[in-house]
């Protein structure tokens, strides 16, 4: 009986809000990201930068969730169980709980196509592999499936690109690196990666070292794989798993974004003797001269990227552990990597112009309705 | 022949110098450490001086050759992947390479000859006695492992 009562509470719900919301799962009484986002860059940069972003192309018919009446009730009872369920927002498949979470990655989604020009396509990360990956057999290729993205991976997804806003989207030029094209344009969700670009390439969610995610510059894409949304392998502690997802994130985007920092940063570490060799063991990774600073993890002795994408990942996610390491001596991967803080810092610190004082005649005139706060 | 083929050989020559012979060339200031390992190559003398050559000289402890490995981006810009592959033609093996997931490392062991290939540049380059691929993956090649992000 009550559970009758509670199936047409929700029939009248999902009435309701389709009426309201002519199906598009805005929140109601609070501001779209669309929204959010010209009135931030208002505020921070004044009318001339609001024209900008509003010349912009609205994408936002293709976010809307689609769905019908009935699809609504049987969420709502979905929803009211707890039950996990996917739906379709713009082009990508999200699991949710609730229609809060439907709503909640929908603005997600939208918020980083308009603030960070980054589309979620997971197509797009199929096609990547495939093109990176030439040599590994069709048959092979042709097994790769995008996914499901989760409510926890949006999340993270979100928090990573936002330690990288000042060179993404609107902001990056009004960066130092405005004029560059950003080198980072989609993410996807795919189910697994393959092991090596070979004859014998194979796919590796069932390795016992599955790829975690993968940038693929040829096509300004990065995936991130299943295996990541149990991976703990950097962190500890109840949300060990957040940080990991948000931390490869940022390190996949570190292989794009900050690929033009690399010869300084390395330049600035004996450790390295070139980009694929560090002046250490080769097996242990400990550098040769004991006094020379080593990556931040064993990975990061893979070459000098590696190196740089494990301390973006520290530095944004962790960055005690970065300053102070993780129990191992000078020289050895984990060891306290002060020096690679402070040369990440550096590239950081970089993406914000020198401000320029204005020419006494180039003073500019102030509109009388631009920023106030 | 090529400028960049000219540049190969006069590498490769090198492997027929003593280690007498490359030191003295390499000069006093040359970085010398005995006991030293490139990848599974270990108990190896290393040369270095960059003001003289961009490679890294490593010699057995009987002052033999054991090769000459250069990953300097711009000592290598003059050689392309594509014309390595049409003087050496299809490789013994392609074996990961350290520089990256997508990279390929060509083995032409009876060449005496390793490099790898990244976006159709040449990423790195090992010169070395000719060999049997079977010995150069046992004694040379480390394989740097799983690449997970």
């Amino acid at each position: 009986m009550r559970q009758s009562i509670e199936s047409s509470l929700i029939v009248e719900k999902a009435a309701r809000q389709r009426s309201q919301a002519g199906v598009e799962s805005t929140v109601q009484g609070a501001l779209t990201p669309r929204q959010a986002s010209v009135l931030q860059m208002q505020q921070t940069q004044g009318n001339a930068a609001v024209r900008r972003m509003l010349a912009q192309p609205s994408s936002r018919t293709a976010n809307t969730v689609q769905r019908g009446f009935w699809d609504d009730v049987i969420n709502g009872v979905s929803d009211a169980l707890g039950i996990t369920r996917t739906v379709t927002v713009g082009s990508q498949r999200v699991e949710v709980t609730s229609e809060d979470e439907v709503k909640e990655a929908t603005d997600i989604i939208e918020f980083i196509k308009f603030s960070y020009s980054i589309d979620l396509d997971s197509g797009a990360g199929l096609g990547a592999i495939k093109k990176d990956y030439d040599k590994v057999p069709k048959a092979v290729t042709d097994k790769l499936e995008t996914r499901s993205w989760t409510m926890k991976e949006l999340r993270a997804l979100k928090r990573a690109l936002g330690h990288y806003a000042p060179i993404l989207g609107l902001n990056r030029e009004l960066s130092t690196r405005a004029g560059t094209d950003q080198e980072v344009t989609s993410v996807s969700a795919v189910d697994q990666a393959i092991d090596e670009n070979s004859a014998t390439g194979a796919l590796d969610g069932s390795s016992t070292k599955p790829t975690l995610g993968e940038f693929f510059a040829s096509s300004k894409n990065f995936s991130l794989f299943k295996p990541l949304l149990s991976s703990t392998t950097d962190f500890s502690g109840p949300d060990a798993n957040d940080k990991e997802i948000e931390g490869t994130t940022v390190h996949e985007i570190a292989h794009g974004l900050l690929s033009y920092a690399l010869p300084t940063y390395q330049s600035k570490l004996k450790y390295w003797k070139d980009a694929n060799t560090a002046d250490a063991d080769p097996k242990t990774r400990v550098a040769n001269d004991n006094t020379v600073e080593a990556p931040i993890t064993f990975y990061g002795g893979t070459n000098a990227s590696e190196d740089m994408s494990e301390t973006a990942l520290f530095y944004f996610v962790e960055p005690e552990t970065l300053k102070n390491g993780k129990g191992k001596p000078t020289g050895t991967p984990g060891n306290p990597a002060p020096l690679r803080y402070a040369a990440f810092d550096e590239i950081v610190k970089a993406w914000k112009p020198e401000p320029k004082m204005p020419e006494y005649n180039d003073a500019p005139e102030p509109e009388s309705d631009t920023a106030f706060a | 022949m090529t400028n960049s083929g000219d540049q190969l050989k006069t590498w490769m020559a090198l492997r027929d110098q003593s280690q007498a012979q490359i030191q003295t060339w390499l000069g006093s200031a040359a970085r010398n450490r005995p006991n030293s390992a490139y990848q599974n190559l270990s108990g190896v003398t290393e040369l270095h001086n960059a003001a003289v050559h961009p490679g890294w000289f490593y010699f057995t402890p009987d002052g033999k050759f054991a090769l000459l490995y250069v990953g300097d981006a711009a000592a290598l810009q003059g050689l392309s992947a594509a014309a390595l592959h049409a003087t050496f033609g299809k490789p013994a093996d392609e074996l990961r390479s350290r520089a990256g997931k997508t990279a390929t490392h060509n083995v032409y062991p009876e060449a005496g000859l390793a490099f790898t290939e990244q976006d159709g540049k040449v990423a790195l380059l090992e010169i070395f006695p000719t060999t049997t691929l079977a010995d150069y993956k046992a004694r040379i090649y480390l394989d740097p492992g799983a690449f997970t992000r």
